[in-house]
Order: C-alpha cells, then sequence, then structure tokens
C-alpha cells in the first residue's frame, strides 16, 4: 500500500514561517510511523529532521503529534490509523520548535529537575553497605512510576499546560516524585510533598485524564497524581479531611 | 553479514574482511546533499557509517586471528577451546598501515575459567 504522510516543516536557516510537506511512502499497514519517517529522510529528503534512538519504545525520543495526538512514533503502526487519509505528523505542541519535528526538551527536563530526581544525600534506612530490600508490596507502590521514559507526550498533551498556566509544573514531574514519596528507601518524603505544593505544583492538576490517555508506557499518570494528592493531605494536613 | 555470526570459520571471515575493507574504500566517497548546520542527521549518518565499517573491520580481523571456539565466536574450523594460547583479551589499534593487534592477560578472580559442559 501506499501511505500519505503530511509533515511539519520549519527550517530555522531558510524558513521564516513553517509550512507542511506532503509524502507519499510504500508501507504496509504493520509498519511502524517511525519506518515512514525514516523512509522519506532515506530516500526522499534528507533534510526531515526528527529524533530517534532505540527505535523500541525505551529511549524516549522519537515522541511526535501523531493526527493531534502526542505519542511515540516508533510504538505507533499506520494500521493504528485510519490510512485510507493523509496522516499528519506534528512537532510536539507546547514545546519551543527547533527543526521540523525535533523540539527544545528544555522545559521539559527543568520540570523533572526541580523535584530533585535523585535519592537523597542523607543516609537511608539502612547502613550505606547493605542492599536496601524492598518487600514485592513495596517496590509495588512505585513500579509505575519507575516505567516512565520522559518522552514527554503527557506534558504535550497536559490541558492544563496547553490552555490554562503553562508554568504548572506537569504531570511526569509529579508522577517522578510520587516514585520518591511512596519510595520506601527515601527518607526525605515530607520535604518533597512540601516541593509538591509550591505555586504551580500538584494542586494545578486538575484530573483531566488526557496524560494517562497519551502515555506510551501505559503509565496511570493520574492516578499516581491523586495518590500523591491524598498523602499530602494526609501527612501535611490531616486537620483539613 | 552471514559470514560473522556465532558461527562462523576462518574461510568466510577472510571474505567478510575483505568485502568490508571494499566498503570502506568506497565510504571515503561519500558525499552530503544537505549542508544544514542544524540538526543534520544525514551528516551524523555519514560519520557513524565511517566508524561503524571501522568498527566491523576491528571486529572481524580479530575474530580472524582468534583460531579457537570461546562463547559467542564459534569457529567451525577449529571448534575446540584453546586456553594455552588464547585466554587473553584481543586489543586492536588504527595503525597508519592498517589494524594492529595485540593482546591482555586476564584478571582472574572468583570464576575460575573452564570447560562448558551443557
Amino acid at each position: 500500500m501506499k501511505a500519505k504522510v503530511k509533515i511539519y516543516r520549519f527550517n530555522p536557516e531558510t524558513d521564516k514561517e513553517p509550512h507542511y510537506d506532503t509524502f507519499t511512502v510504500e508501507a504496509n499497514p504493520n509498519d511502524r510511523i517511525l519506518d515512514c519517517l525514516n523512509k522519506i529522510r532515506w530516500e526522499q529528503d534528507s533534510s526531515l529532521a526528527y529524533r530517534m534512538s532505540c527505535a523500541h519504545g525505551i529511549c524516549g525520543s522519537d515522541a511526535v503529534t501523531i493526527n493531534g495526538m502526542p505519542a511515540l512514533a516508533c510504538q505507533k503502526l499506520i494500521k493504528d490509523y485510519d490510512y485510507t487519509r493523509e496522516l499528519l505528523i506534528e512537532p510536539l505542541k507546547y514545546f519551543p520548535i527547533i527543526k521540523d519535528l525535533t523540539v527544545d526538551m528544555t522545559p521539559f527536563f527543568k520540570r523533572i529537575e526541580a523535584i530533585n530526581p535523585n535519592m537523597p544525600e542523607k543516609p537511608l534506612n539502612a547502613p550505606m553497605d547493605k542492599e536496601r530490600v524492598q518487600s514485592i508490596e513495596e517496590r509495588g507502590r512505585i513500579d509505575d512510576a519507575i516505567k516512565c521514559v520522559l518522552c514527554g507526550c503527557c506534558v504535550a498533551a497536559c490541558p492544563v499546560i496547553l490552555e490554562q498556566e503553562p508554568k504548572f509544573i506537569g504531570p511526569a514531574a509529579i508522577l517522578r516524585a510520587q516514585k520518591y514519596i511512596f519510595d520506601s528507601r527515601t527518607t526525605d518524603k515530607i520535604e518533597r510533598m512540601q516541593v509538591m505544593e509550591k505555586p504551580y505544583g500538584i494542586w494545578g492538576c486538575k484530573s483531566y485524564y488526557m496524560c494517562t490517555m497519551v502515555c506510551p508506557k501505559n503509565i496511570k499518570v493520574t492516578e499516581a497524581i491523586l495518590k500523591t494528592k491524598k498523602k499530602i493531605i494526609q501527612e501535611l494536613h490531616p486537620k483539613s479531611e | 553479514m552471514r559470514q560473522c555470526s556465532v558461527f562462523r570459520n576462518g574461510d568466510g571471515l577472510g571474505q567478510a574482511l575483505e568485502e568490508i575493507r571494499q566498503l570502506e574504500k568506497r565510504c571515503l566517497n561519500v558525499g552530503l546533499a544537505n549542508k544544514s548546520k542544524i540538526f543534520n542527521y544525514e551528516l551524523e549518518e555519514a560519520l557513524e557509517l565511517g566508524n561503524m565499517l571501522k568498527t566491523a573491520e576491528a571486529i572481524v580481523f580479530s575474530a580472524l586471528q582468534r583460531n579457537e571456539s570461546r562463547g559467542a565466536h564459534y569457529r567451525s574450523d577449529c571448534p575446540e577451546r584453546n586456553d594455552e594460547e588464547w585466554l587473553k583479551h584481543t586489543l586492536v589499534y588504527v595503525a597508519p598501515q592498517g589494524l594492529k593487534i595485540s593482546y591482555k592477560p586476564i584478571a582472574i578472580t572468583r570464576f575460575l575459567p573452564e570447560k562448558r559442559r551443557y
């Protein structure tokens, strides 16, 4: 079959305004969207810019907007869409565009850095030369958050960030904080919950569930945010319950 | 490519090495249509191609020298493991005349080398 792919183009070296180019590629319904992009770059237009690395949904670098929804190009197949029509591929929303489908991810990683994504320097609940053993149940509380590949799809889909408050810390950073707040090995949970309560923090989330819908790793992001909110109420504001 | 998978032999590796060296010669004539300075993947892939061919040459060249079988290196022309001569790391260097090879002894700690018996 032939797939028609309409792609957002912008080259800061030559273009004043972005435009769209349409390519036709020979493809199989089981091919990935990334295969189409590769075919276009290798066979038709070598100047097409998009990020990719592992091509197997692990590195999270090929997040793009496909028919309006953020997704990893390496995880979506042509048959996941109505391929009798043109496929529309655009860069992730919200992020500044560098060239074609590549965006500047700095605003994303700034958010992650804001919650201090490291284990505490203070001694953990065990001697440093011993393993910090977790029970299956303890590990289960953070299992979901650990699957995050930092692709940015959730931030690019968040209605709060897109339409209401662009400074909102966003789903990915809260999910990461949830991991530390519920991790049996961390000792700085209170401080972490206080960070979540800073302006533009966790209370900006209005539970639109878009992050959960688009997450390529099927993480229940909104659920993790709600769990964290509940824990903050219980631990920091017990009287308000 | 088929000559360099787990099951290999001297003749096949020799042929593969010759083929890789031909490709390396061709690679010197690689040209670019895209001269952009921003996110130029054509340039990146051209640079990668040269490096991958050099790495492929180093791997096949080292495998050709090692006339024994060990782990994922199974030589059908020398199927036995030979600790006497080959219990050592291979080191490959790029020299002006081509690849240069040397060896380094293995630091044996907890696990003693022994034949696989399964």
